[in-house]
């Protein structure tokens, strides 16, 4: 059995989770599809759908409206849109290389963060770390810029990489979504 | 209304030695795959010496719009060739910012700004003379 590994990055600081943090996901996993998004989150919502590229405007699209509730500004938005995009593109063609598979999405709030988790059970990514290095691609024949993970930490506050090699891949991200004040746009403004 | 089965990814547009790309649909993965094989082939086609990225067309754009990009470059920069874009959004802005693209495609306020601009460029290596 190949061994977990675990990645958290806050503030574009990476690092290595200890094992046994990693364990507990690896126990977790499994049981987790059918429950909420994790502990303490609310009006969790989880949704599986086929690994298709097709799939990915949809899952940006249905993680976008989630957040809505939230009052998030245009760019907030953004940022949640082009995070779940990359987590699914990877998902699609890092996982399952395009092949068949299913990814699953869970979408949760605390507070005024909203929490997002984009599974699959594909191929497992080798060296997580690396994989988390911008520009780093094993798809350079397919013109992968290899920005996926960095637009992510870019975009999102907080990012969770697990994965195990040919069990799958779990990506966590956390986003703080501001409160409204000095008449900020928000994207929901003006409906 | 009937939906458009085979609809394009972005709509493209020859001005001289220019070849004008611009996206419709968000370009993320599904969508870059189109554009990268529909690009090509117009670049084959017309010639294309340079190529202008409009972004006026849409608001959303991830890393496989990068690939796109960076991939179309490295296919006219070996015959001189330069590239540009204009239509730029807030969103976009931030992702082409981000990536560090802007180093190698300058950025302009519209279509005729650009064309100026990508016409007016010396490029490297046309005076060369061949087989030196």
């Amino acid at each position: 059995m190949e061994q977990i590994q675990g990645v958290v990055s806050i503030a574009g600081e990476r690092q290595v989770l200890p094992e046994e943090k990693c364990r507990l996901f690896g126990a977790a996993r499994g049981q987790r599809t059918k429950e909420q998004p994790a502990k303490g989150m609310e009006n969790g919502v989880s949704l599986q759908f086929a690994a298709q590229s097709r799939n990915e405007s949809f899952a940006r699209m249905v993680a976008a409206a989630y957040a809505a509730q939230l009052n998030p500004t245009l760019e907030e938005l953004a940022d949640i849109k082009t995070a779940v995009s990359e987590a699914v593109t990877n998902a699609v063609i890092h996982g399952y290389g395009e092949g068949d598979g299913t990814i699953c999405m869970r979408l949760g709030l605390s507070g005024h963060e909203v929490w997002i988790e984009v599974e699959d059970w594909g191929a497992g990514i080798a060296d997580v770390l690396s994989a988390m290095e911008p520009m780093y691609t094993t798809r350079a024949d397919m013109e992968r810029s290899g920005m996926g993970f960095a637009f992510m930490e870019a975009f999102m506050d907080e990012l969770e990489v697990y994965s195990q090699k040919n069990c799958g891949t779990l990506v966590c991200m956390k986003k703080k979504i501001s409160q409204e004040d000095m008449g900020t746009r928000r994207a929901c403004d003006g409906q | 209304m009937e939906r458009q089965e085979t609809k394009k990814a972005a709509q493209y547009e020859q001005c001289g030695p220019v070849l004008i790309i611009m996206p419709v649909q968000e370009l993320d993965h599904c969508c870059a795959v189109q554009v990268r094989q529909e690009a090509d082939e117009q670049i084959e086609r017309g010639g294309a010496l340079h190529l202008l990225f409009d972004f006026s067309g849409i608001h959303f754009m991830d890393s496989s719009g990068i690939g796109v990009i960076m991939g179309r470059y490295k296919k006219v920069i070996f015959q001189g060739g330069n590239i540009a874009c204009c239509g730029v959004g807030a969103e976009i802005d931030r992702i082409l910012t981000l990536s560090g693209l802007y180093r190698i495609m300058p950025r302009f306020g519209d279509r005729k700004e650009a064309l100026a601009a990508l016409g007016k460029k010396r490029m490297p290596g046309a005076d060369i003379p061949s087989g030196n």
